[in-house]
């Protein structure tokens, strides 16, 4: 936790207010982490398997390999109680809207491994039209697991990595993974019913019809006027 | 007689408990890799010629390759690149190769946090294939014994 700098006395030369000062901050930093490492070691995936990839993925949750010996092994069916996603398998278009929806619905800390050749690329799919070309076009990924499956120890490898992120960045640090932009206007058509549902669940998530609608009513604001219609 | 297979069945429980536990900790010892498997792909620069049946042969498209004539007819490997992104581990390359330069046996946990560090262009890809061979005392994969053994600088590694 950052300290606010208006409080940090003026250090002199007398041991008292640097040990003072120290004991401050050593608490702090403990708690840090604590928290962290609370974080990091129960990582709770989502159930969710796209394609091949999810079986090698399942085969890690297996005696022989036990993610469970990181704390990873809790695979929740509902998105609100997981903290992890590992996009496990080819991400086609019509998936793309899901896999976006579910993500949203992951609370924060919320972290993404892209497992497989398909969900880094596109894999062996990465020229067709129906399969996204990386799924770090629609959701912030954090590590890339290569491999057409990869090998169970492949994604442990990978929980590894994500874990030593997780201790890097803290409880507080900046998130070193990009944001995808939400602009599908180089893969999509203008039309495309996909690309307006996948463009609602992007910032500043309007609906599909592209006007402001309320999530849960689907109303629209009270001052909202459409312009250019040429009303009555 | 009755009980017999609760019996019968319990002693299999027993005989469970009584085995070793089958988790391989992963981190700290790994399964032996089958002799086939299709791990990351190695490629040594001595063995090359340069033909490009590789890429060909490649169902992706993920390596490149690009030479130059020499004098005496061989072919000089300007760029040698594979986009392990998207590789997708079928050693169809490995097969095509008629000099085994292109090989299986790499690591198979190379995780990443940015997907570009899996586009591997020649020098990557060399300092790669002397890792392995320092690794395994300067034995190929394929069980051949490396040309030289030593840290092979970039162009005279090259296969006249």
């Amino acid at each position: 936790m950052p300290r606010d700098p208006n409080l940090i006395p003026v250090l002199d030369a007398s041991a008292d207010s640097i040990e003072a000062d120290l004991s401050q901050q050593l608490l702090l930093t403990q708690m840090d982490s604590v928290l962290t490492w609370a974080r990091r070691s129960s990582l709770w995936p989502v159930m969710f398997g796209l394609a091949c990839c999810a079986i090698e993925m399942i085969a890690t949750a297996t005696s022989r390999y036990d993610i469970a010996r990181f704390g990873a092994e809790v695979f929740r069916a509902s998105p609100r109680q997981a903290d992890l996603m590992i996009v496990a398998g080819t991400v086609t278009w019509k998936m793309a809207v899901p896999v976006r929806r579910i993500y949203l619905q992951m609370a924060e800390p919320k972290y993404v491994i892209s497992m497989g050749s398909c969900s880094n690329i596109g894999g062996p799919f990465a020229h067709g039209y129906s399969v996204l070309p990386g799924v770090n076009n629609v959701i912030p990924v954090d590590v890339y697991v290569p491999g057409c499956p990869p090998r169970p120890e492949s994604l442990l490898s990978g929980l590894m990595l994500l874990q030593d992120v997780m201790k890097q960045e803290g409880v507080r640090g900046k998130r070193q993974r990009p944001e995808p932009s939400g602009d599908f206007s180089q893969m999509l058509p203008p039309d495309d019913p996909i690309r307006r549902e996948l463009e609602s669940l992007f910032p500043p998530y309007l609906s599909k019809d592209g006007l402001p609608r309320d999530h849960e009513t689907g109303a629209l604001p009270q001052d909202f006027t459409v312009s250019g219609g040429g009303g009555a | 007689m009755y009980g017999l297979g609760i019996a019968k069945g319990m002693m299999t429980t027993i005989r469970h408990l009584a085995r070793p536990p089958v988790t391989v900790q992963f981190p700290d010892e790994t399964r032996p890799i089958p002799k086939r498997a299709r791990t990351n792909l190695v490629w040594f620069v001595e063995r090359c010629t340069g033909c490009s049946t590789c890429a060909q042969a490649c169902p992706d498209g993920c390596i490149l390759v690009q030479t130059q004539p020499r004098e005496d007819g061989s072919y000089l490997v300007e760029r040698y690149e594979i986009d392990f992104r998207l590789c997708m581990y079928c050693a169809l390359c490995v097969e095509a190769c008629p000099y085994e330069a292109i090989q299986v046996g790499g690591p198979y946990n190379d995780v990443v946090t940015n997907p570009n560090e899996l586009y591997r262009n020649k020098p990557k890809l060399i300092e790669l294939a002397n890792d392995y061979l320092e690794k395994n005392d300067w034995i190929y994969p394929n069980g051949q014994p490396a040309v030289q053994q030593s840290i092979h600088p970039t162009e005279q590694r090259q296969h006249h």
